[in-house]
């Protein structure tokens, strides 16, 4: 061999490992399926269905209306009442007044109001309110929100600078702002915009203040020309002095402000956006403890813990402005965004990507929103290096069945189920190896072929001859120039990506060698009373051998599993893994369970493996096995049980007798407690129902007796009129006839008298507490005029 | 013993005829029909239970409750009350509007 045989081979050798090399990247296993997707439309279609068009809900509607543009492709608004939120949206912009003071109006407050006025201006100009209907046309803005905007624009909060700014773009369209009010607020937006880039250059940047001026990122570079520059706007400022003056001007405050803008002053925005994008890379930084938190720490809230609400809105942005800076610089050639370095590593990715998937299932529309615009950000072509899910239809597979119904079907597909287009792809299973030996592999590299039907890629792992057990299957995918030359733009920037399926592999197992020995105990000698060999799957009876097990003795049956049919069946296929009959199982459970046939009581014994064999011993002496002295029949099962058989093994393989001769006392008395026990304790049957029964009434005298004093009750009545006419009543002070008036009124007084006692009376029998209530009105009022007149005569 | 408590019983009882207006004499023997009934009904529930115990005490109450009222009424009517002074149409009409009051309760208890 020469120097240039050996050159040529490690050349060869370089090219053939440098594909198994090459940045090799991570794929996910999990998709957003179709049916995830669909309960999310579902989700976004009720928050329609529901009309709820108050102002607090803009926010929510607009969130659906996203999310549903994003699943189904169509939009929302086809089922929306047009009339009625327009009209809502105008009566809120021109209506709304508000107390813009801080110390009255709350923070809350104005955050939600903001929030009402950024998603309604959205859904005004989405709707087209304005030009459809004159009625529905916002005719003027009431001059608290214009307040509140200028407001918040120049405020600290960038949240708040963001809602209100996106506002204002968004009014804009509608042209209801002058052109005064247009300059003003496009220059304080910039300003505030400047500002915030400034305060990020500072150590320990909030997340919450990171995540809205990436927001604001994105508004500033769709909203205005690239060549803008401060310069341009710090002109015209309200009090004739340039931004540049103020920086240099001897008032600290101002010097303190404008001082931080200096280095933005000269920037075009296509150059403040690289600085951005560059900040944000810092952030990232920042943020990061260890290589493992990474996707952890970045988007966490204060808490700790990752935030849906923050990653998404981060992503969003994030790939907004990845595609407007992409846009700006689009002469380039491709080959220059291979050297981009990303600030998002795969891991980070997947990391997002799985997170992201443990929200999607959700009834909330925030949160449905959140999660589909993520992972639609995250999919983004050329934003993010792709991602690549490879999902299998079935991670089981059993031996028996055969074909390549059999095999597995992987789907190779974007984060939202979407085939990639198999022109440009290749699918490869790399490695098949047992999860318990990952060093033995039973493939290598071999070229999975796709079914036309389905789309997805057939893996017919039983072709390899795999035993029963857990398995690791790792398949990559790797990118292929298409026919003509070009690489597919859609899936840059990738060259391969793995992804582990964990799969399983299930088959039949059997029972041989079955022996149960009964012996004498060691203290006795030990030696073999009986040995009977049990094929699977009989029973000791068709053997027709009674087994005796006496006192003192001691039971030991052992066992081998083994993988495959039933000795029956064997004969007649003609399987692949013929090989693999004798191959010894390690089972998860073997025990051993006598039963009692009358009394019903059992026990369970384990069997060890030893050696080659499982080994059961009963010690018919002992407290476990001596089964409560209960003499009689006895059931042997066999109970063989694990991950990967396709069925456990429920054997009843011997039915034996049990002789315990005569019972001492203390025995006899086990005995008996046990079969009492046996019995279901009442407490656990079914009682019968109970119906409730109220107190019976108290019992009551005899009528007789009740009569009898009623008829007392009215002596003293009678006493009364006795009385009275002892006393010596008269009618002296009554009005004669000479008195008319006072006759009458008189007379009605008494009958008033009379009518309230009849009052009474009805009320007890016949009317309610109200009606009454309004007689007694009546007949007081009347009484009262009358009673009135007459004690006035009375003095007369 | 017995003839003497006798003596100071009428001596009593002629104090009180002899000082007593005619419509005092009236009220007393309203508030004796009042306290008779009274008696008579606690009686009955005490030899035959409490059951049902809302009608004994709408029963109850309206005897009380009107001798109370009737006291009061006698109170102001006594021409030797030098302290209280109400005129005896107040008193009456007041009287009688207590009465409608107590007995609209009395009423909703009786069940």
């Amino acid at each position: 061999m020469n120097t240039k045989n050996i050159l040529f081979i490690c050349i060869f050798l370089f090219f053939i490992l440098s594909t198994n090399i090459n940045c090799s990247t991570q794929g996910l296993n999990k998709i957003i399926t179709r049916g995830e997707q669909k309960k999310l439309m579902e989700t976004f279609e009720k928050a329609i269905a529901s009309k709820n068009y108050k102002k607090e809900n803009f926010q929510s509607l607009l969130q659906a209306s996203v999310g549903y543009q994003f699943l189904s492709g169509s939009s929302i608004w086809s089922k929306v009442q047009k009339e009625d939120l327009c009209q809502e949206i105008k009566t809120f912009f021109e209506d709304v007044s508000l107390n813009t003071d801080e110390q009255y109006e709350s923070q809350t407050t104005i955050w939600n109001t903001l929030n009402s006025l950024q998603s309604g201006s959205i859904i005004y100009n989405e709707l087209q309110c304005h030009s459809k209907k004159k009625d529905n046309k916002i005719s003027k803005l009431s001059p608290a929100i214009k307040e509140l905007l200028l407001k918040s624009i120049n405020g600290k909060s960038s949240r708040n600078i963001y809602l209100s700014g996106q506002t204002f773009f968004e009014l804009e369209k509608t042209k209801i702002f002058n052109e005064k009010e247009t300059s003003k607020f496009r220059k304080v937006i910039l300003r505030s915009f400047g500002k915030m880039l400034a305060l990020l250059e500072e150590d320990d940047p909030e997340v919450e203040f990171s995540q809205y001026v990436l927001e604001l990122a994105v508004l500033v570079v769709e909203n205005y020309d690239s060549e803008t520059s401060y310069q341009e706007l710090a002109d015209d400022d309200d009090d004739g002095d340039t931004i540049i003056d103020k920086a240099e001007s001897e008032d600290d405050d101002d010097e303190e402000e404008y001082e931080s803008l200096e280095g933005y002053l000269e920037m075009s925005i296509e150059e403040l956006l690289e600085n951005v994008i560059e900040l944000i890379a810092d952030v990232a930084n920042l943020l990061v403890e260890n290589d493992g938190q990474i996707q952890q720490s970045f988007f966490n809230d204060e808490s700790g813990k990752p935030d849906l609400e923050i990653t998404s809105r981060v992503l969003r942005s994030f790939a907004k402005l990845k595609k407007l800076s992409i846009n700006l610089n689009d002469d380039d050639d491709d080959d220059d965004d291979d050297d981009d370095e990303e600030i998002f590593s795969e891991e980070d990715l997947i990391g997002l990507a799985e997170f992201l998937f443990s929200r999607k299932s959700t009834q909330e529309i925030s949160a449905a929103y959140n999660v589909i615009t993520g992972l639609k950000s995250l999919d983004e072509d050329r934003v993010f290096k792709k991602l690549i899910c490879i999902t299998a239809d079935n991670e089981e597979l059993s031996i028996k069945q055969k074909g390549k119904q059999n095999a597995m079907k992987l789907l190779v597909s974007d984060l939202f189920g979407n085939a990639l287009p198999d022109d440009s792809i290749e699918v490869f299973l790399f490695r098949l190896s047992p999860v318990s030996k990952p060093e033995k592999s039973l493939t290598s590299h071999f070229l999975l072929s796709q079914d036309p039907k389905s789309k997805k890629y057939v893996a017919d792992l039983l072709a390899y001859k795999p035993s029963i057990g857990f398995y690791n299957l790792e398949v990559r995918v790797s990118h292929k120039s298409s026919k003509d030359g070009k690489s597919n733009k859609k899936l840059r920037p990738f060259n391969t990506a793995d992804v582990t399926i964990l799969t399983k592999i299930v088959g039949p197992v059997k029972v041989s060698d079955l022996e149960i020995v009964v012996k004498q105990p060691k203290s006795q000698g030990g030696s073999v009373l009986s040995r009977n060999k049990i094929k699977y799957p009989e029973t000791s009876d068709s053997a027709k051998k009674d087994i005796v097990v006496k006192r003192d003795n001691v039971l030991s049956i052992s066992f081998r599993v083994t993988a495959g049919q039933p000795s029956k069946a064997s004969k007649k296929q003609k399987t692949g893994f013929q090989q693999n009959i004798n191959n010894l199982i390690e089972t998860h459970q073997a025990m051993v369970k006598i039963t009692d046939l009358e009394t019903g009581i059992e026990r369970y014994f384990l069997a060890m493996q030893k050696t080659k064999k499982y080994q059961c011993t009963i010690d018919i002496n002992s407290n476990d096995g001596n089964m409560d002295f209960s003499s009689g029949k006895y059931n042997l099962e066999l109970i063989i049980g694990n991950f990967f058989f396709e069925k456990s093994i429920l054997w009843n393989f011997a039915n034996i007798n049990i002789d315990f001769g005569d019972l001492s006392e203390g025995e006899q008395t086990i005995l008996d407690l046990s079969i009492e026990n046996q019995k279901i304790h009442p407490d656990f049957l079914i009682k019968d129902e109970i119906k409730h029964i109220f107190n019976p009434d108290p019992k009551r005298p005899p009528k007789v007796v009740s009569n009898a004093f009623t008829g007392i009750m009215l002596i003293p009545f009678v006493l009364l009129i006795v009385l009275l006419y002892i006393v010596g009543f008269n009618l002296k002070s009554f009005p004669s006839l000479k008195n008319p008036i006072a006759l009458i009124t008189n007379l009605i007084f008494i009958a008033t008298l009379g009518l309230l006692v009849l009052l009474f009376l009805a009320y007890f029998f016949k009317l309610t507490m109200f009606k009454t209530l309004f007689y007694l009105l009546i007949v007081g009022a009347i009484s009262s005029v009358s009673g009135y007149f007459t004690l006035r005569n009375l003095d007369k | 013993m017995t003839e003497n408590s006798f003596k100071v019983f009428k001596r009593i009882f002629d104090g009180y005829k002899n000082s007593a207006t005619q419509s005092l004499k009236i009220i007393d023997c309203f508030l004796l029909f009042q306290f008779l009934t009274g008696i008579f009904q606690f009686v009955y529930v005490f030899l035959v239970g409490k059951f049902p115990f809302n009608s004994f005490l709408a029963g109850f109450i309206s005897t009380v409750g009107s001798f109370v009222l009737t006291i009061n009424l006698r109170t102001l009517v006594d021409p030797e009350n030098k302290e209280t002074k109400v005129s005896i149409k107040r008193a009456f009409v007041d009287f009688l509007i207590c009465n409608v009051i107590l007995h609209l309760a009395v009423f909703n208890y009786i069940g």
